[in-house]
C-alpha cells in the first residue's frame, strides 16, 4: 500500500498545479497517472490560450501592444470579465466558481510567467469584449508545471490506472488501482485525496481529446457517491477532420476556415450550403455552437456524407489564394508548409486545390458539467477534492475560448489548498477497509478471468451511438433510445467485458476493458442530463426544444447514485454575485 | 484497396524471455498512423499488443518507435500501404513497443503492507 496525506490523481495541468501547492504546504503528495508525466492529458495537446482580464494584464505584460497588434485595455476589470462567463455559460454557471476563477487568475499566471512561462502574443477571442487570450502553448505549460513537481518532494507514480476511490463511513480515504506494468493492483491510503482526471472525450467516436480521456474520474467519482452536475454540456468543435484516419478528429479545418478568415463552404450531400438557414448574414462564418448545430443537423436527417459528416468545398476560391493563406493565415497553429503540431495537411491541401472537398465533422473538445465542488474544489464526500476539467459548474453551458488553461491554475491550487488543510487537520484518518480493498481489487482483475463480450466491439457501437444521438443536434426519442441501449449494455454486457489476451503485462486489451466500463457509465450520464433537460441552452441544443427557457430551467441537474441506482435532482442555480436578464 | 504488411517486434517477459515477429496484414483506404493501425490489428486480430499513445498530433511523443529502423512517431507517421517494421524505440522494454519511463524525478514511495 501506497501512503501519503494528499492523493492527486491526474498529472497534468490542474492536478500538478494541485501537487504542488500541497507540498508546499508541507503535505506528503503522491501523484498517480495512468499515463506518463509531461507526455499525457488535455493540457499538452492545448494550441492555447490563458484568459487574463485585460486590467491585470497590463501590470502582468504592460500596456504595449502584442506581436498581433492588440494591446491591453485599461477598461476590462475581473469584474466584467465575470459577466462575459456568465452571459456566454447562458447563466448556468456556478457563480462562486466564477468569481474565484477571475479573481484568481491574474496571480496565477504571474506565477507561472515568474516560473519561465513564455507569452506568444495577446488576442481577443470571441465572447470576450476585452483582449484577455494571452498566447501560449499546453506544451510550454506542461513543462513548466513539470518543473516544478521535480523541485518539490513529490513521489509521482506512472503508468497506473485509478479504478475507485475508497470510503470509509462516506469519507474518502484512498484509491485502488491497476499497476499496468507490473499487473496487479495496486492500493492508494491517503488523508484527502484531489481528483483531476481532466474530461471524457473519448466518450464521443469524434473527438479532440487524447487517448486517454475515458471518463474514469467521472464514472470513480459517481460510483463513490459523490454528486456531478450539467453533464449534458459537452462542447464541439464543429469542424474537424473525418478522413484521411491520420488526422480524424484534428481541428485542422477550422483552423482553416470558420475559426480564421477563408470563406469556405459547407454543403450536404446534395451540394446545398446549408448554414443559411441558421445564420442568414454569417452563414459559414457564425459562432462555433451555430456552426456545430448546422452540421450535425444535417447529418441526423439522412444528407451528410457517408463519414457521418459534411463537406468542407474551397473550390470557389483560386488556387493562389489558398496557397498565399498559409504565409499570413494561421499563426502560429499552421505553418508556411501547411505543419499544424506535428501532423502534415500539405497532401490535404494538394487535393482541395485539384477540387476536392474535405470532410468534416464535430468533434467532442470540453466537458463544462461535472463533479460538483465549491469554490475550494471540496466535492459532496468528505476528503474528496477536485479541480479542472472533472469538475462542473465554472463554465456554465458554454466555455469561452482560452478558460481551460486558465481554470486548470486556479482550481488546481485551490485544491491543493484545501486538500492539504483537510488533510492536516485530520488527526485520525481511518485505514482503508480491506474488504472493499479486495472487493475492487478483484473487479480490476475481473476481465482477465471470465469470457465475455469484446471491450472493442461494445466501444465502437457506444461511441457511434453517442456521436449520433446524443451529439450536437439531440431530441427526445433519440436520447431515449441511446439511454436505453447504454443501460442495458452497463447492465449486461459491461460487467462481462472479457480480455482475450490473459497477460498481465501492460495489456491492453485488459485497460480498454476497464477505461469501456468508465465510458458507458459517463455516457449515461451524459444522455440521462441531456434528455432531462427540455430546453436548449449554450452547447445543448434539442431540436424539440429550441428555445432557453429561463423560467423553467435556470437548473443545475445534478446525478448522484443512490443505492445502485442514479438518482436525479434539480438544484436552482444560485445567482449571488450578478442576475440574468429578465425575459 | 491497399493492403500494408506489419512485422512487429513482440516481447512478453511473463511469456518468453526472447523477443519474436509476427506479421499482420490490413486494408488501408486512406491515409492512416501506425498506432491507428495498432489500434485496428488488437480489434481484429485481438493481438494484444501493448503500445503506448496519447495525443494523436506529435506532441507527446508517447509512440516513439522504431519504424523501418528509425526512430519515429507512430501518430504521425503516414501510411498508405506497403511493409513496415515496428520496434520499440530504445532496449529498456517492458512488453512489446512500450519502453520504461524517462521521468527522472522522484518515482513512487516506499511501499507497506
Amino acid at each position: 500500500m501506497f501512503r501519503s496525506d494528499v492523493l492527486v490523481i491526474g498529472s497534468e495541468g490542474a492536478g500538478a498545479r494541485a501537487a504542488w501547492e500541497a507540498a508546499d504546504r508541507g503535505q506528503r503528495v503522491v501523484i498517480v497517472t495512468k499515463g506518463r508525466l509531461a507526455r499525457s492529458g488535455a493540457t499538452l495537446t492545448g494550441a492555447a490560450d490563458l484568459d487574463v482580464d485585460s486590467r491585470s494584464l497590463r501590470h502582468l505584460l504592460g500596456p504595449a501592444p502584442r506581436t498581433s497588434g492588440v494591446a491591453p485595455h485599461p477598461e476590462d476589470s475581473p469584474e466584467q470579465f465575470f459577466r462575459d462567463m456568465c452571459v456566454e455559460g447562458k447563466w448556468l454557471n456556478d457563480q462562486r466558481l466564477v468569481r474565484a476563477h477571475v479573481e484568481d487568475v491574474p496571480e496565477r499566471a504571474r506565477e507561472l510567467l515568474e516560473a519561465g512561462l513564455k507569452v506568444y502574443d495577446l488576442r481577443q477571442m470571441p465572447g470576450h469584449r476585452y483582449p484577455r487570450n494571452m498566447y501560449t502553448s499546453g506544451h510550454d505549460l506542461v513543462q513548466v508545471l513539470k518543473a516544478q513537481i521535480k523541485r518539490r518532494p513529490i513521489h509521482v507514480v506512472e503508468d497506473t490506472m485509478i479504478t475507485d476511490l475508497l470510503t470509509r463511513d462516506g469519507q474518502v480515504v484512498g484509491a485502488v488501482g491497476l499497476d499496468l506494468v507490473r499487473g496487479e493492483p495496486v492500493t492508494f491510503a491517503a488523508k484527502a485525496v484531489v481528483l483531476a482526471t481532466g474530461g471524457g472525450h473519448n466518450v464521443y467516436e469524434y473527438n479532440t481529446g487524447p487517448e486517454e480521456l475515458t471518463g474514469d474520474g467521472q464514472a470513480m467519482a459517481l460510483r463513490a457517491g459523490a454528486e456531478l452536475l450539467d453533464m449534458e454540456m459537452t462542447q464541439f468543435l464543429p469542424t474537424t477532420i473525418v478522413s484521411p484516419p491520420i488526422a480524424r478528429g484534428n481541428l485542422f479545418p477550422f483552423l482553416l476556415g470558420p475559426q480564421n478568415a477563408l470563406r469556405i463552404w459547407l454543403l450536404n450531400k446534395y451540394g446545398e450550403r446549408f448554414m443559411g438557414q441558421w445564420d442568414p448574414e454569417r452563414w459559414e462564418h457564425t459562432t462555433r455552437d451555430l456552426l456545430a448545430i448546422g452540421i450535425m443537423n444535417e447529418v441526423v436527417e439522412g444528407r451528410g456524407t457517408p463519414g457521418g459528416g459534411v463537406y468542407m468545398s474551397l473550390k470557389h476560391l483560386p488556387n493562389n489564394l489558398i496557397d498565399d493563406f498559409a504565409r499570413w493565415g494561421a499563426k502560429p497553429f499552421i505553418s508556411k508548409d501547411w505543419k499544424s503540431h506535428g501532423l502534415s495537411f500539405a497532401h490535404l491541401i494538394e487535393d482541395v486545390k485539384r477540387g476536392n472537398a474535405i470532410e468534416v465533422a464535430p468533434a467532442c473538445h470540453f466537458f463544462m458539467g461535472g463533479v460538483r465542488i465549491d469554490e475550494w474544489g471540496a466535492t459532496t464526500l468528505p476528503g474528496l477534492f477536485a479541480a479542472g476539467e472533472v469538475t462542473g459548474g465554472c463554465h456554465g453551458a458554454n466555455r469561452l475560448s482560452g478558460n481551460a488553461f486558465a481554470q486548470i491554475l486556479v482550481q488546481g491550487k485551490r485544491a491543493g489548498e484545501a486538500a492539504a488543510r483537510f488533510a492536516a487537520a485530520s488527526c485520525h484518518v481511518p485505514e482503508p477497509d480491506a474488504w472493499q480493498v479486495r472487493e475492487l481489487h478483484a473487479r480490476i482483475l475481473a476481465p482477465l478471468n471470465r469470457e465475455g463480450p469484446s471491450s472493442y466491439e461494445v466501444r465502437a457501437e457506444l461511441r457511434n451511438l453517442m456521436q449520433m444521438k446524443v451529439g450536437v443536434v439531440r431530441d427526445g426519442p433519440a436520447l431515449r433510445e441511446a439511454l436505453a441501449r447504454i443501460e442495458e449494455l452497463l447492465s449486461e454486457a459491461i460487467p462481462r467485458l472479457a480480455a482475450r489476451n490473459r497477460g498481465r503485462v501492460y495489456n491492453p486489451e485488459w485497460i480498454e476493458c476497464l477505461q469501456t466500463a468508465n465510458l458507458a457509465t459517463t455516457m449515461a450520464m451524459v444522455a440521462r442530463g441531456a434528455l432531462t433537460r427540455e430546453e436548449s441552452r449554450g452547447a445543448h441544443f434539442r431540436r424539440d426544444y429550441r428555445r432557453t427557457d429561463n423560467a423553467r430551467w435556470l437548473k443545475h441537474i445534478v446525478q448522484r447514485l443512490v443505492d445502485g441506482r442514479v438518482e436525479l435532482r434539480l438544484d436552482a442555480v444560485e445567482t449571488p454575485y450578478m442576475q440574468p436578464p429578465q425575459e | 484497396m491497399n493492403t500494408v504488411r506489419l512485422i512487429v517486434r513482440r516481447f512478453d517477459p511473463t511469456v518468453r524471455p526472447e523477443p519474436y515477429e509476427e506479421v499482420y496484414e490490413l486494408p488501408v483506404a486512406a491515409t492512416t498512423s501506425v498506432t491507428n493501425l495498432l489500434y485496428e490489428i488488437n480489434e481484429r486480430y485481438a493481438a494484444g499488443i501493448a503500445y503506448r499513445v496519447s495525443c494523436h498530433r506529435g506532441i507527446c511523443a508517447s509512440c516513439r518507435f522504431r519504424i523501418n529502423g528509425k526512430a519515429r512517431l507512430g501518430c504521425t507517421y503516414e501510411v498508405n500501404g506497403g511493409e513496415l517494421r515496428l520496434e520499440p524505440a530504445s532496449a529498456d522494454v517492458i512488453r512489446d513497443l512500450v519502453v520504461a519511463s524517462d521521468w527522472k524525478g522522484l518515482g513512487p514511495p516506499p511501499e507497506d503492507d
